[in-house]
């Protein structure tokens, strides 16, 4: 490549095939430009503990997140809903009792006042007995199980979801919960795993401190967090020299089958690699479109997200192309982004 | 039982029936005192006995072949023959004795009188009918008649079926002949365990079937069954010499020092047992000890002067002695009693693996396959020792044929298991060495392990005019059970590694806890035997390879090769340490658990003393001797001018001289033992005033050092640990004054001091992680970022996988402009598969810029940022390496 080729970005150099395939890739798309503002919700929920040490722990995990979730992802107060099993712990914070009445009110009023293209995460902290459609996650008062929450989250039509179950005996969960739109996310294998998990910590940790944004965009995706949670709790029995009683898994593709390793599996993933907690979000698939009074800076970020978008679906046929080709169409689109990214940070975006 | 030809595993329902048999057993009381004596192992009252018996004209015909048998045993033959011809002659119709005559004369090598005494006992249907058609057997198959051999063993699985096999000694016929039957179909060996075990069920009093069956399982590699059986027979008999020599040689398999004990108890009860006579031969070859291994044999040459067993072993020495002639006609003895006698050359490949010498090894194994191609033991010597010299396909070829024909080899079958995960390793190369590393650990070890063994090569090439032929394969096991089953075909190794010539095996870091070795220095070591043992076309002796290894380890760093211990003075003056002429019997026999680094350590200070006197150009010439057949006592005299023996004395004189200091400051712990009296459980007082009055003690030095240390009295611990380290400056072990000293300095705010300190602990100690990666962090807060590198390069070498330390001395290299080093750092991070992969590949795409690889920098960042594509730091790279205005 010459030096006065690459003043720019450029798409010349894109060959036919990979145009062929990231067109096929893009039908449908390609045409959506205008950013759609929509909004991230979470709901905590923290079950009942059984003693005052669990208690304190699931608790302060739930303010961890809920910090992280205010101060570093800049929701506000009116995104996050905390239920807990001692409302009066912090009744400044938690907005009810963890019940089984209070869950559905809370998942009934989201599904009302949030809109279609909000994405709504549910997190779960505490203990989890039972397995299949019985697993339940335990709350004061009658339990709810996994058939049941998945009548309550029939009620987001077009939402994303992300339900994170962190307890113990969550794993059946995902085959109960499985759907389009959701990423169901398991702190164990299945009901028989019922130890208790140290899965949530990891996943606390991956929001509230920066350790887990390994694609450098500055943002935590569901994904990352994941991934940031599994390894750690797997380095967390090896390093005290004890045997794995929690095998996560997360499952995105509506086939019922989670993955332990979604990166590696790669039937999982994708959704929650889109998904992510913050204040003011986009729908349309990777990128975030800040939005922006300057025209210009808008046009920009449509095109950043469109060459991000186009290097994560050539990403996704890398197996199936030659492997110089490819890499010299994934040269030429981060060359490309690469450009685009520093116009932005000129015209003072980021 | 049913012998057909099933296929059972040898170990399982076998060990379970004899098991149930093997309670200790009593003599009826109908039992006459003679024979009680003899089972019991009273041989000389048992013999008297029934000496007496028979003058008083008042015996019966099995009273002969007690006599017989129990003169037999103990090796009296010549009477024992008379017992057997006395009898035949005055009872000429009996069939009684000629068997056992047979035997005697077999015994002592007068084959073809002894095949007619066989024949004459299967002719007249003695009682022993089926012992003496076994004996034919056995004789047509040791000389050679395999096929008649076969056939008469196969009549052994009729005489079984039709009844006709009903006492001990007849179904422990039938088990012999089934073991040789084995060796075309394996499922056999699982029968004549059976036929053993019935044996001993039809007289629990025998013990011939137990022995039989012991050695069964030795033979397959099954010790643990083995000691059970051969322990149940010293439980009735404790001086039956073949069970004595059968626990011998089990004792030996499990490396227990006590085996040569063993056997030699054997002889004490027959001197002229030849298979004792053959183990104590083996045992002296392996020491090298190659004149006293003759002398040994010589004896059973004597009894029998054509024992096919004690042949090899004299034909092995003289080959291992350079003996062509003497070697060559043994050999065409042997073969003129046994053409087809593959075990000649079977024995005789085993020995030259013991001594090392593993091509020639591969060839005489080979010869073996040619003579007999179902010797199994054959194609299995062949197998592993193809491997061991680099031709893995040959080698597992060879193993296969020989698992196929024998699925008991422990062994083979594990050698075959580890050669199926060789796919799960990554094979690279450099100029001369081959790699084979485990696939997770590949990329970070070829980043070290390929530069050192070439800077190794380079070195010794030099210093030794000589270089090995190339490519050496190194392979490197995380699992020390793989490496151990590479090495000796089973798992329980205590090596590091080991250097077969041109094939090297090595543990890797990660097989073992942190701080256990230094796998720089074992490379270096294992590297340095390959051109000792090419430079002497493997005729060097073990002591000798393994003390240049070592003084090699100290030449090449300062901080490599074990330093004089406590330990090593303290046998010095125990009068522990074998003189010079013995050191390998240290390695391969050790008297005592530390003898074998105490013979590591002795061997190098041989080496530091030549070369400091006669200057490199003696050892040079020390291993041109070898490589022309010499001695060491020939080596010594030609190049030194003194015999080893003479050279003893110098050698104590000079490690009186080198430790003086040391040798006079351990001296009290002599005295201490010597009196019983323990100074761990004194009190603080006590050890104040030993400390005290003792000022040239030093673990009075260092105990009472410890103790104000643990009594957190820092200040006040300091003049004692100053006196423990002046006393023994090469201490440096973990609780050494070094570290206590450092640490107190740290605490004082004296980095300085600290640094020096733990300066010197690492360049004595080659292990001491820690130390060496606080002494970089040290090191960098007084600005000496070359020094704080080198200390962390050195942390590499005993523990290369904690992604920090690879991230800090790529960041020291880095500013001190080391690119090369810098980028060697960052590539590490990357292999070890860091969390953020997208920064450690900036990183190194970061290094490999500043080093002005354009094309690589590319690359690295390119994969940065497939991982993450909007990482700003890394977009720039990218833009500022594409825009570089070169065209990379």
């Amino acid at each position: 490549m010459e030096l006065s080729e690459v003043q720019g970005p450029s798409m010349r150099h894109v060959t036919l095939l990979v145009v062929t395939v990231l067109a096929f890739l893009f039908a449908g798309r390609v045409g959506v430009v205008e950013a759609q503002t929509t909004y991230s919700h979470l709901v905590v929920i923290v079950g009942a503990a059984g003693d005052d040490v669990y208690q304190e722990v699931f608790h302060n995990w739930a303010i961890e997140l809920i910090d992280a979730a205010t101060n570093k992802l800049n929701l506000s107060p009116a995104q996050i809903t905390y239920l807990g099993e001692h409302p009066d712990l912090a009744p400044q914070r938690i907005a009810a009792r963890s019940n089984r009445e209070n869950i559905e009110q809370t998942i009934a009023r989201l599904a009302i006042e949030t809109s279609p293209n909000d994405q709504i995460f549910f997190v779960l902290i505490g203990h989890g007995t039972g397995a299949g459609e019985q697993s339940r996650f335990n709350i004061p008062g009658r339990d709810i199980t996994a058939l049941e929450y998945d009548g309550m989250l029939n009620l987001f039509a077009t939402q994303e979801i992300g339900f994170v179950n962190t307890a113990s005996a969550s794993g059946d969960f995902v085959n109960v919960l499985s759907g389009l739109n959701r990423v169901i996310v398991t702190a164990t294998r299945d009901g028989r795993q019922n130890n208790q998990t140290i899965f949530p910590r990891f996943f606390v940790q991956a929001f509230a401190q920066d350790v887990a944004d390994l694609d450098k965009d500055e943002r935590i995706s569901l994904l990352e967090a994941y991934n940031y949670a599994s390894r750690e709790v797997k380095r967390f029995y090896e390093d005290d020299g004890r045997m794995l009683t929690e095998t996560s898994q997360l499952e995105d593709n509506g086939d019922g089958e989670g993955s332990y390793e979604p990166l590696t599996s790669k039937t999982d993933g994708t959704l929650a690699r889109r998904m992510f907690l913050g204040s003011l979000m986009n729908t349309s698939d990777t990128a975030t479109t800040p939005q922006a009074d300057d025209s210009n800076l808008r046009a920009l970020y449509i095109e950043q997200r469109e060459l991000r978008e186009q290097i994560e679906q050539l990403k996704l046929i890398k197996d199936t192309m030659e492997s110089e080709l490819y890499a010299k169409e994934l040269e030429t689109l981060l060359i490309a982004l690469a450009f685009k990214d520093r116009e932005i940070r000129a015209r003072g975006g980021g | 039982m049913s012998p057909s030809r099933r296929a059972v595993c040898i170990g399982a329902a076998a060990v379970l029936t004899l098991a149930a048999t093997s309670v200790p057993l009593v003599f009826g009381t109908q039992e006459d005192a003679a024979l009680a004596a003899y089972r019991s192992g009273r041989y000389d009252e048992a013999i008297r006995a029934l000496q007496e018996k028979i003058g008083s004209g008042q015996d019966v015909p099995h009273d002969h072949r007690h006599l017989f048998r129990a003169l037999f045993e103990v090796g009296r033959y010549m009477e024992a023959e008379e017992i057997a011809r006395g009898f035949i002659e005055e009872y000429p119709e009996s069939s009684d004795l000629h068997n056992s005559l047979g035997e005697v004369l077999w015994t002592k090598g007068h084959l073809d009188e002894a095949e007619t005494a066989f024949q004459e006992a299967s002719n007249r249907r003695a009682v022993d009918w089926l012992t003496a058609e076994l004996n034919l057997g056995i004789a047509a198959f040791d000389r050679g008649r395999r096929t008649e051999a076969m056939q008469r063993f196969d009549r052994f699985i009729e005489f079984y079926n039709n009844g006709e096999a009903t006492t001990s000694s007849d179904l422990t016929a039938v088990g012999i002949a089934c073991q040789y039957l084995g060796i075309s179909d394996s499922a056999l060996y699982q029968d004549a365990l059976k036929a053993f075990d019935e044996a001993v069920a039809a007289d629990p009093n025998d013990l011939r079937p137990r022995i039989l069956a012991g050695n069964l399982f030795l033979e397959k590699y099954d010790s643990g069954n083995a000691a059970t059986e051969l322990g149940a027979v010293l439980q009735l008999n404790p001086y039956h010499p073949q069970a004595l020599l059968s626990m011998g040689r089990r004792m030996r398999f499990d490396g227990d020092e006590n085996a040569i004990a063993m056997a030699e108890s054997a002889l004490e009860i027959n001197p002229n047992l030849v298979g004792a006579r053959v183990f104590l031969s083996r045992q002296l070859l392996s020491a090298e000890r190659f004149d006293d291994a003759i002398e040994e044999i010589k004896p059973a040459l004597e009894t029998n002067p054509v024992s096919l067993e004690a042949l090899p072993i004299l034909a092995a020495a003289n080959y291992l002695r350079g003996d062509t002639i003497g070697f060559e006609e043994i050999r065409d003895q042997i073969f003129s009693l046994n053409a087809s006698y593959a075990d000649f050359y079977n024995t005789l490949a085993e020995l030259l693996v013991e001594n090392r010498m593993y091509t020639q090894a591969v060839n005489f194994a080979r010869e073996a396959t040619m003579i007999d191609r179902e010797s199994w033991r054959a194609h299995g010597i062949l197998g592993i020792n193809q491997l061991r010299i680099g031709d893995v396909k040959g080698g597992r070829s060879s193993l296969e044929i020989s698992f196929a024909g024998d699925p008991y080899n422990v062994w083979t079958k594990n050698t075959l298991d580890l050669l199926d995960t060789f796919p799960d390793y990554v094979e690279s190369s450099t100029r001369r060495f081959d790699l084979m590393i485990e696939a997770p650990e590949s990329g970070l070890l070829s980043l070290y392990l390929g530069g050192l063994a070439e800077e190794a090569y380079q070195y010794f090439a030099d210093r030794y005019e000589y270089e090995p032929p190339i490519p050496i394969r190194i392979e490197v096991y995380a699992s020390h059970e793989d490496f151990s089953v590479r090495t000796v075909g089973l798992a329980g190794l205590g090596a590091l590694g080991v250097s077969f010539g041109p094939v090297i095996a090595l543990d890797s870091p990660s097989a073992r806890p942190i701080g256990e070795f230094n796998w720089g220095s074992t490379l270096w070591h294992e590297i340095a035997h390959t051109f000792t043992l090419g430079i002497t076309n493997f005729r060097v002796p073990r002591w000798v390879s393994e003390g240049l290894s070592v003084y090699e380890e100290h030449r090449a760093r300062p901080s490599w090769g074990d330093d004089v211990s406590a330990s090593f003075l303290i046998a010095h003056l125990r009068g522990n340490l074998l003189p010079v002429s013995r050191i390998t019997e240290g390695f391969v026999r050790p008297a005592y658990p530390e003898q074998i680094l105490h013979s590591y350590f002795q061997a190098s200070l041989v080496f530091e003393l030549i070369d400091r006197d006669y200057g490199f150009g003696a050892i040079l010439g020390l291993l041109d001797g070898y490589k022309n057949g010499l001695s060491t006592t020939e080596s010594f005299k030609t190049i030194i001018g003194s015999s080893p023996d003479v050279f003893d004395e110098t050698f104590n004189t000079y490690v009186e001289e080198l430790f003086s200091k040391q040798l006079t400051a351990l001296r009290p712990i002599l005295d201490e033992e010597a009196n019983s009296d323990s100074r761990t459980s004194k009190p603080p007082e006590y050890l104040r005033k030993i400390a005290e009055e003792n000022p040239g003690d030093f673990r009075a030095q260092l105990s009472y050092g410890a103790f104000l240390l643990d009594d957190e009295r820092l200040d006040e611990a300091v003049p004692y640990l100053e006196a423990a380290k002046r006393l023994f400056p090469e201490y440096a072990e973990i609780d050494s004054p070094y570290w206590h000293l450092a640490m107190i300095a740290k605490k004082n705010g004296d980095t300085h001091r600290a640094t020096e300190e733990l300066s010197t602990l690492t360049a004595i100690n080659q292990k001491n992680y820690l130390a060496n990666t606080e002494l970089s962090t040290l090191y960098e807060e007084l600005g000496n970022l070359a020094a704080a590198a080198e200390a962390l390069d050195r942390a590499l070498y005993i523990y290369p996988f904690e992604i920090p330390i690879h991230q800090k001395l790529a960041g020291l290299y880095e500013n001190m402009g080391s690119h090369s080093l810098a980028i060697r750092e960052r590539k590490a991070v990357v292999s070890l598969a860091p969390v953020d992969m997208a920064e450690a590949l900036y990183l190194l795409a970061k290094s490999e810029f500043a080093a002005g690889d354009q094309l690589a920098a590319k690359r690295s960042i390119i994969r940065s940022l497939e991982i993450a594509p909007g990482y700003p730091a890394a977009q720039e790279l990218l833009l500022a390496i594409i825009g570089s205005g070169r065209n990379p």
